[in-house]
């Protein structure tokens, strides 16, 4: 059973979606970054970061996300019509896993928080629609410095995004869920019945998330 | 929840599966035959269990719920299912018999005059042809579109806005369920006019060969230029869907980016790039305009470097097909790729009725469309049964382009010659 061919029609999407993997904790080798390469010519990878953006009916293909995750970046920031995904990975810990799944909640029209396991990792996804002006330029600084070799043409900065989600990966290595508990109450008022004093960044990602 | 298909999505059964058609993005899919029994049953109240029981009673082929949950959610990246919603039953039909065409045309092109207000050289029209066919005639065909289930009617002429029933005719095309889409120079279309065509008509495509007046008029009416960037306005204004035909020359080859780049600017959802073919204007024009092996490539690289780069779908006529070699076969399949299309996927009629294989062959005449758009359609075997031969013919991408007849035929008088300005270095 198959599609057999698919031909786009007169439609044009001038949406476009854009995609930023960003390496926190090691620069790429040269390998990696020409590995990458192969999953769209239209990224050309630095040691740290790689972006992509597509316009109209064009995306990445399918299951390249995860790869890419699973394999040479630790963070994801997407954005596609808006509707918005920050994705974090970290090494496969079973108690850690154990410890994150509570905080999965599926709110409004699928947005929420996912916690999968994927290859030898954890990944964490939070589908959100966001305030997205609602930023103060590099108030979530972390420290590492990234080279300009990156030619793409994403519209959409998303640093700020990549920083609040560094460190959020960095409390949770610390077994501080704090700020996942924050984005589960946002979108599942109730789900958590504890009472949690939230830290800069789950603050941060409560007031920028917007309900559908 | 169960998957629904889209209500906008028609789709018609064929001897391989079916073809589904959007009727709100004309996006076209061609599914194999459990598909489009999966397909037709997604009214939003069954459920994929049941669906998969009925596959497995019409073809007696067992296909598991995974595979039907990945094949959904294809179609919902496409625009094909939606959730949420309930869709219209179908009473399906047997698949027809197998054959090498389908079942009828996925799109009519329909002169509706040869007259025209301009006199580009570049024109292929046969301006002696007088006669048109009447408001009724061509209500008539369009009937007998719906009854078969053509998908879109493509309007061009001449210049269409001569006729003074075309929003008539379009208005028509809308009701019986058909996309129609309008091919025009543009210089007749005024707001009033948009206005009455907005939310009936599928898409227009207005002429422009270039991105600035001296390359557009090199081979076009004077003023056109401004002409075109007016009709642009009103389109945009009246939020009507608008594409950019540019025919390729010498002239503008090396300026294929700015064109793109000023296509976008303007808004247009679609730029599509037409080899020249011979002029019935002027005789001298073709042997100026057409294009060599390596204009060709330099066209093929131009496009290869702008893909993506601009708010555009860019495609190109089937007369340029080979230019997708880099495509692996595969590929090209999924991308509903089919090289020469004439009489196979369309159907050309003149506006006295007589039908032919494209807007561009008259030496394979079909009958004229008054006696029936069905016969019409299966009396083009012979034209369907040619092949292109020698190298073209074991070309690993010849069943995805078949080469241009209509520029075979001029240049060679042989329809299965091969000497066609493709750059492809063959094997034998």
């Amino acid at each position: 059973m198959k599609i057999i061919s698919i031909r786009n029609g007169f439609e044009c999407d001038h949406s476009s979606s854009n995609y930023e993997f960003f390496s926190s904790e090691r620069p790429l080798t040269k390998e990696e970054r020409k590995a990458i390469s192969g999953y769209s010519s239209r990224s050309h990878p630095g040691t740290r970061k790689a972006t992509f953006s597509y316009f109209g009916d064009y995306d990445l293909p399918s299951g390249a996300e995860k790869d890419l995750l699973a394999n040479y970046f630790d963070i994801m920031v997407s954005e596609s019509y808006d509707w918005w995904q920050f994705a974090i990975a970290f090494e496969y810990e079973k108690n850690l896993f154990d410890a994150m799944k509570k905080y999965e909640c599926n709110g409004a029209n699928d947005m929420g928080i996912v916690i999968e396991k994927s290859g030898k990792r954890i990944i964490v996804h939070i589908y959100c629609q966001i305030e997205y002006d609602d930023f103060s330029p590099n108030r979530f600084s972390i420290g590492i410095e990234e080279e300009e070799d990156d030619e793409s043409d994403v519209e959409v900065d998303f640093e700020n995004y990549r920083n609040l989600l560094i460190n959020l990966k960095r409390e949770i290595l610390k077994d501080d869920f704090s700020s996942l508990h924050a984005v589960c109450s946002f979108f599942k008022p109730g789900k958590l019945d504890e009472i949690v004093e939230y830290t800069k960044v789950g603050k941060k990602l409560q007031s920028i998330l917007v309900e559908n | 929840m169960h998957y629904a298909r889209n209500p906008e999505v028609v789709i018609r059964r064929e001897h391989f599966g079916g073809i589904a058609f959007n009727k709100a993005n004309g996006t076209l899919i061609e599914l194999d035959r459990e598909a489009c029994i999966f397909f037709e049953q997604l009214d939003g109240e069954t459920s994929l269990q049941n669906i998969g029981k009925q596959i497995q009673d019409e073809l007696n082929v067992n296909v598991s719920i995974p595979r039907l949950y990945d094949v959904a959610e294809s179609l919902i990246g496409n625009g094909f299912i939606c959730k949420g919603v309930k869709s219209y039953h179908i009473i399906a039909e047997d698949f027809p018999e197998q054959k090498d065409y389908l079942s009828a045309p996925e799109s009519v092109h329909l002169a509706v005059t040869h007259r025209c207000n301009y006199h580009c050289t570049s024109c292929y029209v046969d301006d002696s042809v007088t006669e048109e066919m009447t408001t009724t005639e061509i209500k008539n065909l369009i009937d007998e579109m719906a009854d078969m289930k053509v998908f879109q009617l493509a309007i061009g002429g001449g210049e269409p806005f001569l006729r003074d029933d075309l929003v008539d005719i379009v208005r028509y095309a809308r009701l019986k369920g058909i996309v129609p889409n309008i091919t025009t120079n543009g210089s007749l279309l005024t707001s009033e006019i948009a206005e009455q065509l907005s939310g009936h008509i599928g898409q227009i495509q207005i002429s422009v060969n270039g991105h600035n007046r001296s390359l557009h008029e090199s081979f076009r009416q004077t003023e056109s230029f401004d002409n075109a960037l007016i009709v642009m306005k009103i389109l945009r204004e009246q939020k009507i869907k608008f594409g950019i035909n540019v025919l390729l020359s010498k002239d503008n080859l090396r300026e294929i980016e700015q064109i793109i780049s000023f296509a976008a600017k303007q808004g247009a959802s679609t730029i599509n790039f037409l080899r020249p073919k011979p002029s019935k204007s002027e005789s001298n024009w073709y042997e100026r305009a057409r294009l060599s092996e390596n204009d060709y490539k330099t066209v093929q690289e131009s496009l290869k470097n702008v893909l993506g780069n601009y708010h555009i779908k860019i495609t190109i006529d089937c007369a340029l097909s080979f230019l997708m070699n880099s495509e692996s076969p595969d590929d090209l399949q999924k991308h509903g790729v089919y090289g020469c299309s004439g009489a196979r996927r369309f159907l050309s009629i003149h506006p006295d009725g007589n039908t032919y294989p494209c807007s561009f062959i008259d030496s394979y005449y079909g009958g004229n469309i008054k006696n029936g758009l069905k016969g019409v359609w299966e009396g083009f075997n012979e034209f369907r049964e040619l092949q292109v031969t020698g190298k073209c013919g074991v070309c690993n991408i010849s069943k995805f382009c078949a080469g241009c007849k209509a520029i075979l035929l001029y240049e060679t008088n042989d329809i299965l010659s091969q000497k066609q300005g493709c750059f492809i270095k063959k094997s034998t």
